[in-house]
């Protein structure tokens, strides 16, 4: 348990330097989109540890959730930009508060798992 | 334990995918910085533009409004004796001569287009090679030079272009689309240069075979038009015309220099 939490870390450098390293850029256009998909990640993977240590992890909810969440908000960034309204910043907003939250409750299982 | 392996594999893969999307992320921020500027600025950089461009009109209404002043005071000075009014008189002279006063008599209209068969290109005639065949249908900053020296050749005394008037260090250029004459951004077509002299003496140096606007009538006839005109006024020169680096030489260096021309 203690050695597999290390593993998204390894995960999050090794993706950042390959592409980071890569000639691949992507058009300005989408940048916006891009930094959604990003917040929905991250959301992903706190939502995902969140679940592990409480127990109660499943393979679908995780993988699909991710998809959903990226997909919706991506769909948010790109009507909100359609009608001048930026309603990408709701999707903000709402994966922002869900990463703070999953973050404080993976604090408390840890720290109550450590003095337990 | 089968369990707990395949949340962390699972949970590492999307790691994977965020350090990438990051990554993305950072450089397609860094290439917009690069490329071009963010659309945020581009407001703070009209305005800008729209106030030094205000600043710019009052600053030159300014000179305008000094310019008068001092040759009212000018004037006023040569009331006053019979000496003073013969320097005035000299120094109105100078200031015509100058185009630091606006002048009107007879002259001369020239003006220069655009031909309308630049914009006809052949088909079978690709677009880059029309853009060097179709040069000979633009005006172009030289052939408004030339047509001013010939101006001043054949006794132009005052010669405007685009109502901008030129004195003896006035630069004309174009600027893509736009003839800066003065530093003042004027238009490209029609370019009308108008010179005050005698008008049959102006019109014949224009009209003069191999001259200046010959090669204009091979290629689009309409790409100039001579009018003479029996009463106009050309403006005054509303620049600076502060010194910075010219200073009145001495007699004995003067005379110098005026044996060794």
């Amino acid at each position: 348990m203690k050695g597999q939490i290390w593993f998204p870390l390894f995960g999050v450098t090794f993706g950042f330097c390959a592409v980071y390293f890569s000639q691949y850029t992507l058009s300005p256009m989408f940048a916006p989109y891009l930094s959604i998909a990003v917040l929905a990640a991250l959301d992903a993977i706190c939502g995902g540890i969140r679940a592990a240590l409480e127990g109660k992890f499943t393979d679908g909810i995780f993988i699909t959730g991710f998809i959903i969440n990226t997909v919706l908000a991506a769909l948010l960034a790109w009507i909100g930009d359609k009608i001048g309204v930026d309603i990408v910043l709701a999707a903000v907003v709402m994966l922002g508060g869900r990463i703070f939250l999953n973050l404080s409750l993976i604090r408390r299982l840890l720290l109550t798992k450590a003095t337990s | 334990m089968e369990h707990a392996r395949s949340w962390t594999i699972q949970i590492s893969v999307l790691s994977v995918i965020m350090g990438g999307l990051v990554a993305l992320s950072l450089k397609t921020q860094d290439r917009i910085l690069k490329d071009q500027l963010p659309d945020v600025r581009q407001g703070r950089l009209a305005r800008a533009f729209v106030e030094l461009r205000e600043d710019a009109t009052s600053l030159r209404r300014q000179v305008l409004d000094l310019q008068k002043r001092l040759r009212e005071y000018q004037l006023q000075t040569g009331s006053d004796s019979e000496k003073s009014k013969l320097l005035a008189q000299d120094l109105m002279l100078a200031n015509v001569l100058a185009g630091t006063v606006s002048v009107s008599g007879s002259g001369v209209a020239v003006t220069l287009r655009d031909s309308k068969l630049a914009e006809r290109k052949p088909n079978d005639i690709s677009e880059a090679d029309w853009r060097d065949l179709s040069e000979e249908y633009y005006i172009h900053d030289r052939d408004i030079r030339d047509v001013v020296n010939e101006l001043r050749a054949s006794g132009a005394e005052a010669i405007s272009v685009n109502d901008q008037r030129v004195t003896g260090l006035t630069p004309i250029r174009c600027v893509g689309p736009v003839v800066m004459v003065n530093d003042v951004r004027t238009a490209g077509s029609p370019v009308i240069v108008r010179a005050i002299g005698d008008p049959d003496a102006l019109l014949s140096g224009m009209m003069m075979t191999k001259g200046v606007l010959d090669a204009f009538r091979d290629v689009d006839p309409t790409m100039v038009s001579i009018d003479k005109v029996k009463s106009m006024t050309l403006p005054a020169y509303a620049g600076s015309t502060t010194l910075r680096y010219a200073k009145v030489a001495n007699e004995v260096k003067a005379n110098e220099a005026q044996r060794q021309s």
